[in-house]
């Protein structure tokens, strides 16, 4: 009886110690994603400790579709969890709208001048900042110097999609396990439809036309999916309508992929030694055209932003504003090397010598990220902000759909026609039904 | 006053009445056997003893305290299942002495119990071993053993011998009732076989549908059964049934005449009551049984057997008599009483 | 002679099928421990690499990274908890479904797993909003209750089954033995069922110690299990094949190792509860 006795007082203590929660003196939590750059910065968060004794950082770290699920759930039940969160381009402005977010003010030695004012526009909602770029990424061409030279081609900076075509077609060699090109097809908004949407602005098309009408059953839209099956059909990796970035990225790092077109952190991974077997046979170009260069290269930022829930608003954007300036900037550099301070933020990385001489990348960047400008990245004259996306809370559904549609339409289970037809058919469904007209 | 007596016991299960007022006294080292049919309610009843079942009418009186609504620890009874239902996982010896170590009593006193019930029933050699290691014969002998180290009350047991092969049937027949002359424990048994009724029982209980049809000693119950049910079910071969229209010398308002095969007679046709054809002999040795099919009667009926204790001369296909005394005949009427016995 | 060579042969054949079988259920696990000890370019490669110099070095990037012993803290507390919890309640409830029976009983048991056919996402934001109110938002003591919850259905089922198979008269035995309900319950019901507890209790061990949905959703910063710690590996942008299987490794270790050393138990609890 005695050991029954033991036992059941030891189940009730620990029940009743789990259930207390630890109290330190400003605890701030940060909800992220793992990212190379995330992780970098979790590295060097005791620096900011140490200069802020009174406060303590936490990371949780999700997977991105979790932590958008649970950063939303979070606000709305005024849960009160995360002190900052990173959130994407998209959201910075639907939830700045919303009044979900702190508007942001720095200190003069931020100098809010130097972000890059693409990235800066997109973060603000009537001139208040709500949220600060931690990195930014624009899209990019990546591809083999020595297979375009092999087979006697060159590569201009600022490619066209017929030239690339070629350029695939000539380099495409499946026996030897090479393919000409490698572009996403998985299903998702800031999966293929990131690439798409470039795809489809460079084509001359859009999301919405002025009154918010779907444009998916227009010529550009057919031009530009076409074009892309038709390509990946014949140059591209088998499988192709699963793939995202971290599949190409495995597949190019092996040296399967003559092209790749994408985010351009990814050259960071591709010319790194130690994860890429094609480190030294890389170079880069610009996001290729077609009948406009407007829109062509997307645009993206991780950014951390303040949710109105916290109670610790002072000391979340001390910590943003010591995460995003050009000390940190500098901090990393020195303290993990040049290659891996995060990027596509501010015009001063940029001239940083250090930097453009670790980065081969550099320049390509940032002639791609400064080329991009979220609030015109069409032909014609469109509603919405941003390039790859429009940022209105419906996109992410209609993006999500129309992907679907898409990736179906890779693999060749359905119909270029069919695909836009339905595409149009559910974006419409969604706009009507939110009230646009 | 009775030492167990059941008054006006009642069972329903749903809509089904399983024991209709029951009435019985049970007399302190009475060895009682309910006897039935199977679905009668045997076990209903000893159950309901034992407080396995609740009663939902009428009292149970046990040595003169009301123990109707007591649960079965605290009535002092012990049972023998038919599964035995020993602890799979205790050896022997704690199978036996699990109720007195229950009862916290003194471990040296307990050994003692222990040992004296494994002397009485040749378990001895078996104590350590599980009743995994134990044939049927044995594990039925620690399911005894287990019931008689307690010293209960009463000792219920429900159809104990059931799951033995013939041999051990009858060996262990004997040795319950010689533990029960020994021991003298009031006891109560139940079983469908009426030859375990006729050897253990002082008084056998003789149930039908959830109700006593009678009670008595074996031998007032093979003597003089109240009815056609009891007539029937005591005594093998079945006592023999005859209608009676067309046989002359029977009592008014009898319709059937029942008479043990041993009464029965085999005579010349002749003027005999009845005649028929020899249909099937059976020789047993010390005694020969002699299926007759009376004249008339359709083939689906049952032949009348008459038994001899002396050889006999006849074959099958001659051509015989039958007749019977009329004070060993019993008549029933329509209701099939036997009017000898309410006359 | 011959007999005994064909009974040779059909048992080599059978030991290798078995072996063949197991080899291709284990196989997800071997890969993961192999990729475990691989650099990233090793892991991303086709054909997949078998032969190269094993390297720590992920499962010093999960060490630098991340407080792994935080997290299986709260792995093995709320596992183990939840499961002795469940056992406290799930046991009491299958004995008396299993002994006394109501008309009424087979439908309460249909109705309890059927809770189980409902995804778990449709209760997640009445729960995420109680614990919210509660306070027990990112709480172990959240979790331990959440687990216990979704087990208790499949403890119930488990349990019930197992608890059937023992002769309703063994405690009829007892109860005419003196043995009150606790007796009962404590001299018949655990010996004899021990072997289904124990089962039981193993796999709503591993099944708290697998949970991904709760953990992810309701903790953030302090109850967070291993679970969360695995989810936390994927990589929007970038590889992390190694490093995902490293910590991968490290997170089911503990229950591996522990259901090493009580298989043996195991099975001599589940034969034990044979016994007729
Ligand atoms: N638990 C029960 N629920 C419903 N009916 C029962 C139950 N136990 C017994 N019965 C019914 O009661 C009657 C008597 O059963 P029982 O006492 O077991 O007969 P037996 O004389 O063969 O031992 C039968 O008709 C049986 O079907
Ligand atoms: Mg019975």
């Amino acid at each position: 009886m005695k050991k029954q006795n033991i036992i059941a007082a030891a189940v009730g203590g620990v029940l009743l110690s789990s259930a207390a929660v630890s109290m330190a003196a400003t605890e701030l939590v940060i909800a992220t994603v793992n990212n190379g750059h995330m992780i970098e910065m979790q590295k060097l968060t005791n620096h900011f400790e140490e200069a802020n004794p009174d406060i303590t950082v936490k990371w949780v770290t999700l997977e991105e579709g979790v932590l958008r699920q649970r950063m939303t759930t979070d606000i709305a039940t005024k849960g009160g969890q995360f002190d900052i969160m990173t959130i994407g381009m998209y959201e910075v402005p639907i939830w700045g709208e919303k009044g979900w977010l702190k508007e942001l003010s720095f200190d003069e030695s931020y100098d809010t001048e130097d972000l890059l004012p693409a990235i800066r526009d997109g973060l603000s909602v009537d001139g208040k900042l709500y949220a600060a770029p931690f990195y930014g990424e624009s899209s990019m061409l990546m591809y083999r110097t020595d297979l375009v030279e092999k087979a006697g081609m060159t590569m201009p900076e600022q490619p066209t999609w017929d030239h690339v075509a070629d350029v695939a077609a000539k380099i495409h060699d499946p026996d030897n396990g090479v393919y000409g090109i490698c572009l996403r097809g998985k299903p998702g908004w800031g999966d293929n439809m990131a690439l798409l949407s470039t795809m489809v602005n460079t084509f001359g098309g859009q999301w919405f036309d002025m009154d918010w009408k779907p444009q998916l059953e227009t010529q550009p839209w057919h031009d530009a999916i076409s074009f892309y099956v038709d390509l990946m059909d014949k140059y591209g990796p088998p499988g192709s309508s699963g793939n995202s970035f971290n599949e190409i990225l495995a597949l190019y790092n092996e040296g399967k992929c003559g092209m790749w077109l994408d985010a351009t952190i990814a050259a960071s991974f591709v010319s790194d030694p130690s994860q890429s077997k094609v480190a030294d046979k890389v170079a880069f170009a610009q996001a290729p055209t077609k009948v406009t260069p407007k829109g062509a290269n997307w645009l993206w930022a991780w950014t951390l932003a303040v949710p109105v829930t916290t109670t610790h608003s002072d000391e979340a954007t001390r910590f943003i504003e010591w995460a995003t300036s050009k000390d940190y900037i500098e901090l990393v550099g020195e303290e993990l090397g040049w290659g891996k301070v995060p990027t596509g933020t501010r015009a001063s990385t940029y001239e940083n010598p250090k930097f453009r001489e670790a980065a081969v990348f550099a320049d390509a960047e940032f002639k791609a990220i400064s080329s991009a400008d979220p609030t015109d990245s069409t032909l014609n004259e469109s509603p919405y902000v941003g390039v790859q996306f429009a940022s209105i809370p419906e996109f992410q559904s209609i993006g999500i759909a129309v992907g679907q549609q898409m990736s179906a339409a890779l693999a060749g289970q359905t119909s270029v026609d069919k695909a836009l037809k339905n595409s149009q058919r559910s974006a419409d469904r969604e706009m009507r039904r939110s009230g646009y007209y | 006053m009775a030492f167990l007596s059941l008054n006006n016991v009642d069972k329903f299960y749903g809509d089904l009445h399983a024991i209709k007022s029951v009435n019985l006294a049970i007399e302190q080292g009475e060895f009682v056997v309910f006897v039935g049919p199977s679905g009668c309610g045997k076990s209903t009843l000893l159950r309901m003893i034992a407080g396995l079942e609740t009663i939902d009418g009428g009292t149970l009186m046990l040595g003169g305290n009301d123990i109707t609504h007591v649960i079965p620890s605290k009535r002092d009874l012990a049972m023998v299942f038919q599964s035995y239902a020993l602890y799979p996982h205790m050896s022997v010896e704690d199978n036996m002495s699990f109720a007195l170590r229950l009862a916290g009593e003194d471990k040296a006193v307990i050994a003692k119990k222990v040992a004296e019930a494994a002397e009485k029933l040749d378990l001895e050699p078996y104590l350590k071993r599980t009743p995994r290691a134990l044939s049927g014969g044995q594990r039925q002998r620690v399911a005894i053993g287990r019931a008689i180290v307690r010293q209960p009350k009463v000792f219920l047991f429900d159809e104990p011998l059931s799951n033995l092969d013939a041999a051990l049937r009858g060996q262990t027949r004997v040795e319950i009732a010689r533990l029960h002359r020994e021991l003298g424990a009031t006891t109560v048994y139940v079983t469908h076989d009426q030859v375990e009724a006729m050897t253990l029982a002082d008084r056998v209980v003789v149930l039908r549908a959830g109700h006593i049809e009678q009670v008595g000693t074996p031998l007032e119950l093979y003597d003089a059964p109240v009815n056609k049910f009891v007539a029937q079910f005591i005594g093998m071969p079945q006592m023999n049934l005859i209608k009676t229209d067309g046989i002359n010398g029977v009592p008014a308002g009898a319709v059937e005449a029942g008479v043990r095969t041993e009464h029965m007679q085999i005579t010349d046709e002749g003027n005999a009551r009845i005649k028929g054809t020899v249909e099937l002999i059976e020789s047993l040795g010390n005694e020969t049984l002699i299926h007759v099919r009376p004249d008339g009667a359709d083939s689906h009926e049952m032949p009348l057997i008459a038994r001899q204790y002396s050889r006999s001369e006849l074959n099958m296909g001659a051509r015989v008599g039958l007749g019977w005394d009329d004070s060993q005949a019993h008549y029933f009427n329509t209701q099939g009483e036997n009017l000898r016995i309410t006359a | 002679m011959s007999f005994a060579q064909k009974s040779k042969s059909a048992t080599v054949i059978r030991s290798s099928v078995a072996w063949l079988i197991a080899l291709v259920m284990f196989f997800p696990i071997l890969f993961l421990t192999v990729t475990a000890f691989k650099t990233e370019l090793q892991a991303i490669a086709v054909p997949s690499v078998w032969f190269f110099e094993p390297t720590l070095e992920n499962f010093t990037e999960v060490q630098e990274r991340s407080d792994y012993l935080h997290y299986a803290w709260n792995s093995v507390l709320t596992s183990v908890m939840s499961t002795l919890l469940g056992l406290l309640i799930a046991i009491p409830a299958a004995f008396s479904f299993a002994f006394t029976p109501t008309r009424r009983t087979k439908d309460i048991l249909m109705w309890m797993l059927s809770t189980k056919m409902m995804p778990a996402v449709g209760a997640l934001v009445p729960i995420y909003v109680l614990s919210q109110k509660t306070g027990l938002l990112d709480t172990r003591f959240a979790l331990i209750i959440i687990f216990t919850m979704m087990n208790l259905p499949i403890m119930v089922w488990m349990l019930y089954s197992a608890f059937k198979d023992i002769p309703h008269e063994i405690f009829e035995a007892a109860r005419m033995d003196g043995a009150g309900l606790w007796e009962e319950f404590r001299h018949v019901l655990l010996p004899l069922g021990m072997g289904g507890i124990a089962s039981t209790g193993l796999l709503c061990l591993v099944l708290a110690w697998n949970e991904a949905f709760w953990v992810l959703n309701l903790t953030s910063s302090q109850a967070g299990t291993l679970a969360s710690l695995v989810a936390s590996y994927s990589s929007p942008e970038g590889l992390f094949w190694a490093k995902l299987s490293a910590v991968s490794v490290l997170a089911i270790a503990p229950i591996v190792v522990f259901g090493w050393f009580s298989q043996k138990q195991l099975v001599q609890g589940l034969t034990f509860g044979a016994v007729k």
